[in-house]
């Protein structure tokens, strides 16, 4: 098992400048600017489901990239019984685990993750000039 | 030699955790700012801030922050900071810097889109959509 301690080197901060703003040519703030409205609300920025992707030693960033497809295609066309035996398996789960978790035999296990895996066919085209 | 601006983000603040002190936190992630008054425009945000991290950082240099409005041509000059002198002797050049613009009273004339762009030595090295509505 490879080591797992690290940590963040620190983004230094050099300086922090605190400036009234300088208005273009044009736009001088006239002198009644404390009669301008000031009351503004910020859009909140949507936030999309986290995809997570577990990292194996033998993983590398195209395999987390088929990883994700196949977690999409699974949700979406496989039952929540299939899904788990694919999601075991990125997991690096066992057979006798999962066949534990399920129920059945860990030989029954690794017939159907292989019959679910062949139903599986991924592409991988060049970026679009 | 310019630096390379690794991240360049609009917010209400930046800050060291103090129990933390190798992560930094982005305070409310900004990008687009509604009006509440009524006409909205023209109206003042009190303040933004304007984060960069910096690679690539050697010598010195003057850096200033411009905000223009984009939905007319050409571009006009809204608002900017001071010219400030960054200097970055006694840094690596593969040492992330942050650097951190604080505008208070900032007068937005117009909705639209506008850039808020980061000026290192007269040429604008990064920017950055801002949409006012």
């Amino acid at each position: 098992m490879p080591g797992s301690r690290s940590e963040n080197v620190p983004i230094r901060l050099i300086a922090t400048f605190n400036d009234v703003a300088i208005p273009g040519p044009g736009f001088e703030i006239p002198l009644a600017t404390a009669m301008l409205g000031n009351r503004t609300e910020l859009e909140p920025v949507r936030m999309f489901p986290t995809i997570d992707v577990w990292m194996t030693e033998s993983q590398i960033d195209l395999t987390s990239l088929v990883v994700q497809k196949i977690r999409q295609v699974t949700s979406e066309s496989f039952s929540p019984g299939e899904s788990l035996l694919i999601e075991s398996w990125f997991k690096n789960q066992s057979e006798q685990d999962v066949a534990a978790l399920l129920n059945i035999t860990p030989e029954a296990v690794r017939i159907e993750r292989q019959r679910l895996l062949e139903r599986i066919r991924i592409s991988i085209e060049p970026p679009r000039a | 030699m310019e630096p390379v601006v690794r991240y360049m983000i609009l917010c209400d603040n930046a800050v060291t955790d103090p129990d933390r002190p190798n992560c930094t936190h982005i305070d409310c992630m900004m990008g687009m700012i509604r009006s509440m008054e009524d006409p909205a425009y023209p109206v003042v945000r009190e303040s933004f801030y304007v984060f960069l991290v910096l690679a690539n950082c050697r010598g010195a240099g003057n850096a200033q922050i411009k905000v223009l409005y984009q939905d007319e041509e050409p571009e006009r000059l809204i608002l900017g900071s001071l010219i400030h002198t960054l200097d970055f002797s006694g840094s690596s050049p593969l040492d992330l810097l942050g650097v951190g613009f604080r505008i208070r009273n900032c007068r937005f004339p117009f909705e639209g889109r506008y850039s808020v762009q980061f000026w290192y030595n007269e040429r604008c090295v990064s920017e950055q959509p801002l949409t006012l509505r």
